[in-house]
């Protein structure tokens, strides 16, 4: 019951926190009075429900979500593939170090123009979101894998465990706090990087694009309206993913 | 007959063991001895899980059983988990159910080893210990944190299930030793 009206303040203060600012932006927009600097809330609500009207809002979004999800997806696979074998391979975890430190430190906007030379601009967000996540799910694995207890390596080893019992036994039960902040992070750099790579490379039919034109119009209500889409999209998208490995966990706990 | 003759080892400064030589037979050996006297480290020896500076070490089976000082248990899985994962084609569930059931563990399958007390999870290291059905048994103080009368049931399920096979216990109580019907090693 107490837990119950915990949960239920905590709602309600944040809830009021929101509402707060979202007068504060209203209340600016009015003072300002200028729809092209400054939309109000109201006018990117309008703005919004227009898009929602639109068939060439669900035809961005249905392209912007694919190949961004898509990247993401495989960043988070092959990051975790790597994490393991560099966790069992020495000279493996040398070779990838350079890459991975690399993809970490260079600036996207760097990645995204050096890859539009070689890829078309549809194929960018796909690649560029893969970039982002794939650092981030590597390292973090990686760092889980390389803590796992000497104990529960000695008896996977005294246990003869094949390579899928010691994963299952020994490394997944250990790293899920690892994977589960690695893949959160990661994800969500998936959308902002694949989203802007979409603005650099303006593919047709796209999140990217819908931003970009509303750059090259002013139009600030649709430019917040696009935002309101991509993070709503992309909470839900984590929150999809997320679901799936907790339910991987909760099945791999009851196995 | 597993042998070790000579077997030394040193970690940096201090040594640990100094030509320790002794065989194994069939049934029940205790290893006793003081703490720090090298017990722990002649089971690892035994095991391949450190290698001794000087002697030879000969018929050691390639399958053993160990249970080691800590539970080494997979905490956020289930007792059932812990056990399938382990022990692979060995797993049988009713094999295990009853094993967990001689060990005084009844319905603990479907637990989390996180939600069991320090004494239960000792017997289920144990049972898997045991489940693994290993040519040598190795148990590093297997009684050790639990109560006199689980302590019995818990002694006679081992000296029942060690007839005809080597295993190796270490205590600290030699009524224990005589319990199992053990030869004793002191270290």
């Amino acid at each position: 019951m107490k837990k119950t009206s915990n949960k239920t303040t905590a709602f309600l203060s944040r809830a009021a926190a929101v509402l707060l600012w979202l007068l504060v932006w209203q209340a600016a927009a009015a003072a300002l009075n200028q729809p092209l600097l400054l939309s109000s809330p109201t006018g990117v609500i309008k703005r919004l429900f227009g898009l929602l009207g639109e068939s060439d809002f669900y035809r961005a979004l249905a392209n912007s979500f694919t190949r961004i999800a898509l990247g993401a997806l495989g960043g988070l696979l092959l990051g975790a593939i790597l994490a393991y074998l560099a966790a069992h391979s020495r000279p493996i975890a040398f070779l990838l170090q350079p890459l991975v430190i690399v993809v970490r430190t260079v600036p996207v906007a760097s990645f995204i123009i050096l890859a539009l030379m070689f890829l078309s601009s549809r194929d960018l967000s796909i690649f560029i979101s893969f970039l982002m996540v794939l650092p981030i799910m590597y390292a973090n694995l990686l760092e889980g894998l390389q803590s796992v207890p000497r104990e529960m390596r000695e008896m996977a080893q005294l246990y003869r465990l094949t390579p899928m019992r010691r994963l299952l036994l020994t490394e997944l039960p250990h790293v899920k706090a690892h994977l589960l902040s690695g893949a959160a992070t990661a994800l969500g750099m998936a959308w902002k990087s694949g989203v802007a790579a979409e603005v650099i490379g303006i593919p047709a039919g796209s999140i990217g694009e819908g931003l970009y034109q509303s750059k090259i119009y002013l139009d600030t209500s649709a430019l917040f309206a696009w935002t309101a889409v991509i993070v709503l999209i992309s909470v839900l998208f984590e929150k999809a993913v997320m679901g799936v490995l907790r339910l991987g966990y909760r099945r791999l706990e009851r196995l | 007959m597993i042998r070790l003759s000579n077997i030394s080892k040193r970690f940096g400064e201090k040594e640990v063991l100094c030509n320790v030589s002794l065989t194994l037979d069939r049934g029940i050996t205790c290893l006793m001895g003081a703490s720090g006297a090298g017990k722990t480290t002649l089971l690892r020896i035994l095991t391949g899980l450190e290698k001794p500076d000087g002697g030879e070490i000969e018929n050691v089976p390639p399958r053993i059983a160990v249970m080691f000082q800590e539970d080494r248990l997979s905490e956020t899985l289930t007792v059932r988990s812990n056990l399938r994962l382990a022990l692979g084609k060995r797993y049988g569930k009713e094999k295990a159910e009853q094993m967990l059931a001689s060990l005084l563990l009844p319905d603990v399958m479907d637990e989390r080893v996180s939600a069991l007390s320090g004494g239960m999870k000792r017997r289920v290291s144990l049972a898997r210990a045991l489940l693994f059905d290993a040519e040598l048994l190795i148990l590093d103080e297997p009684f050790k944190g639990l109560d006199e009368e689980t302590k019995r049931s818990v002694m006679d399920v081992i000296k029942a299930h060690c007839q005809g096979k080597t295993a190796l216990i270490v205590t600290h109580d030699e009524n224990e030793a005589r319990y199992l019907d053990a030869r004793i090693i002191r270290l």
